[in-house]
Order: structure tokens, then sequence, then C-alpha cells
């Protein structure tokens, strides 16, 4: 009983935030390297089995996702449906005689069925981005749609030609060199050899699971800021820190970019919401 | 979602003297008293300072919280089930703010 109470007292204040308490206590008691190892999987196996925050956003979302008439949008599996619906995107919708995914066709349907204009629906998906605590509507529509999916495989229709000239088009963006600083998506994310940024091992397209493990756990929530992150806001970070030009969500270097990554990630079952630092 | 609402989560089943984890994720922001770097007013703080665990009406235990828990808190409490019942939590806030959530539980 001891042992249980104080394993879920370490438990409970690592998840508030005090992860210097871990260390606290491996100095006093001097913990071997492999300890602290198990120390660290204990506590992400506890965290994977525990409430995630993101999903008071996808809660919010059901009433966003009415409020909005999204419930009129066909999202690849007739009007309404959300069950599996971000498993089989991104794909072509003759309505809209485009290649769409997830975000941007809710951005397509805000403006059909909600009324807005574009420069309306660009606010209201950058209404949260750079902040922190934000409760943003449109995030917990995207947490939402992507929740319904849960336990389904990503399964891209590649044979579908507006489809694979859409992967093609993506792929030649991933490993373009663009930018001042002459910078790709593939200097970091590309090749057989390991990549870091400080302690965090970054994933790679080339390497057989990796592409599907990173984008099938998005929409992420990241204890930094308190909220989650959308793929599109995650294109747009990436492009800032690469010195690009400045990115525009919902445009067709996004759709490229995710009929690439989703392409690639064939066949991963999807795990939303994750956690990130 | 306004501040203040909880997902909490509690097995629906299980076996008398089992000891189950009551987990819980509050929203709220849990913002620290500080300064305005470029103004120097005084932004207060706003944070949960206590949090309670019934079982059928009787505390089980109880949390002090201060700054340095982050937002939107996940917590887990342990709770040996020997009954079965209502499970509640209530918490409250450094602005007078008092909430409850309940969960229901059978025990075999």
């Amino acid at each position: 009983m001891r042992k249980i109470l104080l394993t879920s007292a370490v438990f409970g204040l690592a998840c508030a935030g005090l992860l210097g308490y871990q260390t606290v206590k491996a100095q006093d008691q001097e913990l071997s390297p492999e300890q602290e190892i198990k120390l660290v999987q204990e506590f992400n196996r506890m965290m994977a089995e525990g409430i995630n925050p993101g999903e008071i956003w996808a809660e919010m979302g059901k009433e966003a996702f009415k409020k909005y008439n999204l419930d009129k949008c066909d999202f690849g599996l007739g009007p309404g449906k959300v069950e599996g619906a971000f498993a089989q995107l991104p794909r072509y919708f003759p309505d809209a005689k485009k290649v769409m995914d997830l975000e941007t066709r809710i951005g397509w349907c805000l403006q059909q069925y909600a009324g807005m204009t574009p420069e309306q629906v660009k606010k209201f998906v950058q209404q949260c981005w750079g902040k922190s605590q934000c409760m943003g509507e449109y995030d917990a529509i995207v947490m939402y749609m992507s929740m319904a999916s849960n336990g389904y495989k990503v399964n891209v229709n590649l044979k579908d030609p507006q489809v694979k000239r859409m992967y093609e088009m993506g792929k030649q963006i991933y490993y373009a060199r663009l930018g001042p600083w002459d910078f790709n998506c593939a200097t970091c994310h590309a090749g057989q050899s390991e990549v870091r940024i400080r302690a965090t091992r970054l994933w790679s397209a080339d390497r057989p699971g990796e592409a599907g493990h990173a984008v099938a756990t998005f929409p992420k929530y990241l204890v930094r800021w308190a909220q989650p992150m959308t793929m599109h806001f995650r294109y747009s970070e990436c492009i800032r820190q690469m010195r690009w030009s400045p990115f525009e969500p919902h445009s067709d270097l996004a759709v490229a970019l995710s009929t690439f990554l989703y392409g690639t990630a064939n066949g991963t079952e999807i795990k939303v919401p994750s956690i990130g630092r | 979602m306004a501040i203040g609402t909880a997902i909490l989560r509690v097995p629906k089943e299980a076996q008398k003297g089992q000891i189950i984890r009551v987990q819980m994720v509050i929203t709220h922001p849990m913002a620290s008293r500080r300064r305005d770097p470029q103004t120097g007013q005084e932004i207060p703080g706003h944070f949960l300072t206590k949090l309670q665990l019934f079982h059928n009406d009787q505390l089980v235990s109880e949390m002090i919280m201060a700054t340095g828990i982050s937002a939107n808190p996940f917590i887990a409490l342990p709770l040996k089930a020997d009954s079965s019942g209502v499970i509640k939590i209530a918490y409250e806030d450094n602005r007078g703010g008092k909430w409850e959530k309940t969960a229901e539980i059978t025990v075999k």
C-alpha cells in the first residue's frame, strides 16, 4: 500500500510539471543510469494510460462541429460522417475539384456552410498560433475529427491520379532546398543516420514506420503551451525555422506535404492525441 | 470550454478491496503571480488551491496545490474500493471558484 501511495505521489507530482522532483530523488538514492531510464519509461507508460488533456478539446469540438454546420460537410464518407474520415484523407473531392487534407476540407466547409470569407477562415485558423493556454474552436474541431478515427489505419488512395500527382509534388517540396539558409525538410527528417536536436531524436521519412508514427499522432497536446498543435501549425513552425517565405494555412503547399507524409504513413494506426513537451 | 470543467475517469467495475486509480484532468490556467516585463504592472495569480476526493460522501484524500503545477493538470489518486457508489472530486481556486464532478463505480 505504502509503495503504491509513494508511486502515485511521484506520478502526480511529475505529471503536474515538477519533473525536477524525480531528479532530486535520483540524486538522493544514487540510481544507476539503467534505473533512471526505467523510471522515465514507467513515467511514459503511466502518461500513456492516463487522460490526455487534449481530450478537453475533443469535447469542446463536438459542440463547435454542430455550431458551424459542419455536419452538412462531406469528408469523403458522406455528409456528417466523421468516424474513420480522417484515415482516408487527403483525397480528391469532386465538389471542390481539388485534393484536400482534413484541415483544408474544414476550411472549405466553413466557407460553404458557415458563411465565412477566406480572410475570416484564416483568422479563425490562426487564432491560437503563437499563444499559450488558448481554447480555440478550430483546434477543438480538428481534435474532435481526428479522435473520431482512433483505431483506424491510415489509408490514402495513392492510385487516384490526382492524389498521386499531389504526392509527387509533396515529395519535391520535401526535398527542395530553399531559402537563405538552404534548408529542406530532409535536412532533419530524412536519411538513415540519427539526427538529434538537443536530446530529441528526430524521425526520418526514410526509416520505415517512423513517418507513420510521427504524423498519425497529430494533433498533439504540448505541455509547454498548454494547448494542442495541429498539423498546419506544425508546418508553419517548421517553415519559419527553415526561413522559407511565410506559410499560408490551407494552401496547396500544405496539402502536397500532407499527401506525401500521410501517403508515406499508409498502414499506421491512428492514435490521437499524443503528448509532447 | 470554461475554466474549472474536468474529465473524471474511474474503472466502471472493480473487485472488492482492489486499489483503483481515480484519474482526472482539470481545465485551469494555473497562472502564477508575476509582473508584466514591459509595464511593471502586477498580474495576479489564478491557480487551484485545494482538491478533495470523496467516496460516498466520506473524505478519502486531500491535495493542497499552488503555483508550480502545470496548466490543465492531470492528477491520479489511489482509492481502495470497498463499496459501490459515487466518487466525487471537489476543487477550488484562489479566486473563490468552487466546482464538483462525480462518477459512479460498481464493486463486485
